[in-house]
């Protein structure tokens, strides 16, 4: 079974994502962007700053990008590969794009700049059983209040796999009170009874995400594989709080592409020293893969996305590889095989 | 300057498009894919057996009432005996079927691509409106071919066509053997029948597009001796370099290419087009693979008789437009950067006399 743990489903991001109005989700797409900025009539790369208060006609309605015009010019930024004509990726688009690839389960992150999309993902689980697991939105700086804690429960019983956590909705992103503040004990307690997993987004802060991992063993979570320079030299090479979180049997660390192609071209062998020092010293079983389609075809292919790692990863066993594509995000999310 | 000689747009592909009808159009594409290997849609099992046919009877009269239709993500579907199938004809990511010319032009921006040669394949459609309007809207980044019907390419009504096509800023004319072959007509290439038509195509300056003509280099060679002042260029989607009759390129000896091919290469007015959408189908980026069979043609002819083309948005199946660029550019280091940029775009600009910083202005 091949589990793709990092894909997103989205209604048209011109629209008001669930949120209460478009200028709501166009507040949180405006300035959130990972590609450069361009001038519209020469694509001339920008690099001054954006004043963003004064972009007032900011849109995400064609071709893949945001655009919007200051002082009589026009900007834009390819955020996504142009294919995405019409910025949106259904249950279906995916689907076609998921039997191209040959994936078989796709865990469906949900970011705030997409917007809140319980009911896609409830509708997407329900006409794709089988090929998509939802992970639930909470308002993460007051998610251990009663209202947030009705909702987990009521999605939970709708069929959603887990909750998707981001760091980045806290005002202060270094503060991580989720981790140790006792506030939050209403919340993992209830995840931990309702069974869900957690994919923790958004943050390096990795003594944080050990102490929350650690006091809950019974709840399974995800976050991206850590990044930075790993020594080559020496008997270790991870730092230590990796490798004690590491250690710990409910964690996993997606291995995703897209941070790669930002820099280097497929197969992306620049990034095995990030890659190879994990797996030797944590094991194929404490790795996971994702995607982040539909962004992924920004930089390649979906069917790239996967062999990067599977073709090309060449120092991973053929077992460990079948762990780190599948089995280890279906031992974690309960699925059978088809 | 970079040019990439083969690229599409095209309306919504399940649409008449310059049919009499949808449904004369879908038989065309069902008999097109009649021997394409689908998948059944339930479970995604490649199927064998003909779906489309009967497996016995050529042509329109052996095709199936099965529903042929255009689909969305990239696919074709058709229903036979309560199974649905299809064939990934285009990504996924070409989720309606549409490659309109604001889209493109997108893809061209984000590859850094200056020019692009809008091929006129009757796959797509009978497109020479489409295209007029994507010239007149895009100046400076498109280049159109002419659709004419082949097999009639020598009547009044067809040459018209070709005048009136060029009167609105056509620079090629797109001439296709599988079109010749679909309205029953089994002349070559240079058939005299045709001599109005190239006649016409020579005077009024336009550049010839060949497209699968691939056993009949001597008669191309022909057509290309007879009228020098007509640009000649051969696409060459045709799942690599030609090599048929031969079976491999020879690595031994002095002469590597087949005598027809280096003839017709040796001529000053033809040129062949490099594809990437041929080796995405056997092999992963940057296709390395393929340099074998490329190299003894560059080794023979240098730089200068061969044209880049990507054949978007169909390459997006395999790799990316960028990539489909830079497994030249980057990885096929045997070429010379000079001859790199001959190829993927300096020999383009003078075929179509493009002016450094006009794009594809005249």
């Amino acid at each position: 079974v091949i589990v793709d743990c990092h894909m997103h489903i989205f209604a048209p991001l011109s629209g008001t994502g669930g949120y209460d109005s478009v200028a709501t989700h166009m507040g949180y797409l405006k300035g959130n962007h990972s590609m450069v900025v361009r001038r519209e009539r020469d694509g001339a790369v920008i690099d001054r700053p954006i004043d963003w208060p004064r972009v007032t006609d900011f849109r995400a309605e064609r071709l893949g990008r945001y655009e919007w015009t200051l002082d009589g010019e026009a900007y834009y930024v390819q955020q996504f590969s142009p294919s995405l004509q019409t910025m949106e990726s259904s249950p279906e688009f995916v689907v076609a794009q998921m039997d191209h690839a040959g994936v078989d389960v796709s865990l469906l992150q949900h970011d705030t700049m997409y917007g809140r999309f319980h009911d896609l993902f409830g509708q997407a689980m329900e006409k794709h059983p089988g090929r998509f697991v939802g992970l639930l939105k909470v308002e993460e700086p007051r998610a251990y209040q009663p209202e947030q804690l009705a909702d987990l429960e009521r999605l939970a019983g709708l069929g959603f796999g887990g909750v998707f956590f981001q760091n980045g909705s806290f005002a202060d992103r270094e503060a991580c009170p989720w981790a140790d503040d006792a506030t939050f004990d209403p919340l993992w307690s209830a995840v931990r009874r309702l069974g869900l997993m957690v994919y923790l987004h958004g943050t390096t802060n990795y003594g944080a995400i050990l102490r929350l991992v650690r006091r809950y063993p019974e709840i399974n979570f995800m976050t991206l594989l850590p990044g930075g320079r790993f020594a080559r030299e020496g008997q270790r090479r991870i730092p230590e709080t990796i490798r004690e979180l590491g250690s710990l049997p409910n964690i996993l660390f997606e291995i995703c592409p897209i941070s790669y192609g930002f820099q280097f071209e497929y197969p992306y062998r620049e990034m095995h020293h990030q890659i190879r020092p994990l797996y030797e010293e944590l094991g194929g079983g404490k790795l996971c893969w994702g995607s982040d389609m539909p962004n992924l075809e920004r930089f390649c292919t979906y069917l790239q996305g996967i062999d990067f790692l599977r073709r090309h990863c060449e120092f991973i066993a053929r077992e460990d590889m079948a762990l780190i594509l599948g089995g280890n995000a279906a031992r974690v999310l309960g699925l059978r095989a088809r | 300057m970079i040019v990439d000689c083969h690229y599409h747009i095209f309306p919504f592909l399940g649409g008449a498009s310059g049919y009499e009808s949808v449904e004369q159009r879908m038989k065309v594409m069902q008999l097109v894919m009649k021997n394409a290997q689908p998948r059944r849609k339930r479970d995604g099992a490649i199927v064998v057996e003909p779906t489309l046919w009967d497996g016995r009877t050529s042509g329109f009269e052996g095709l199936l009432e099965v529903n042929f239709r255009a689909g969305k993500y990239g696919r074709y579907e058709w229903d036979k005996d309560g199974e649905t199938y299809y064939t990934e004809g285009f990504p996924p990511s070409l989720q309606n079927m549409e490659a309109d010319p604001d889209y493109m032009a997108a893809q061209m921006e984000f590859t850094g691509v200056d020019v692009a040669v809008l091929q006129n394949d009757y796959l797509y459609g009978h497109l020479n409106e489409y295209f007029a309007e994507a010239i007149r809207r895009y100046p400076e980044r498109y280049i159109g071919t002419i659709k004419i019907k082949e097999a009639e390419a020598y009547e009044d009504r067809q040459i018209a066509e070709l005048h009136r096509c060029a009167e609105l800023g056509f620079r090629a004319v797109f001439f296709q053997r599988a079109s010749l072959r679909l309205a029953g007509c089994d002349a070559r290439v240079d058939d005299p029948r045709f001599g109005p038509f190239w006649d016409e195509v020579q005077r009024l300056g336009l550049v010839a597009y060949l497209h699968g003509f691939f056993d009949e280099w001597k008669h191309v060679a022909n057509l290309a001796a007879r009228y020098p002042d007509v640009p000649m260029l051969h696409t060459i989607p045709n799942w690599n370099f030609p090599r048929e009759g031969i079976g491999r390129m020879p690595r031994e000896g002095r002469v590597h290419l087949r005598q027809d091919i280096r003839e017709l290469l040796a001529l000053p007015n033809v040129w062949f087009e490099i594809t990437p959408i041929a080796y995405g189908a056997l092999y992963d980026f940057p296709y390395t693979e393929l340099i074998p069979t490329f190299r003894p043609y560059y080794e023979e002819f240098g730089g200068t008789k061969f044209v880049w083309g990507s054949d978007m948005p169909n390459l997006e199946r395999w790799c990316t437009y960028l990539q489909g660029l830079n497994y030249l550019r980057y990885h096929w280091n045997f070429i010379s950067e000079v001859d790199k940029r001959l190829i993927l775009g300096g020999n383009a600009a003078r075929i179509f006399k493009l002016a450094p910083g006009d794009g594809a202005k005249p």
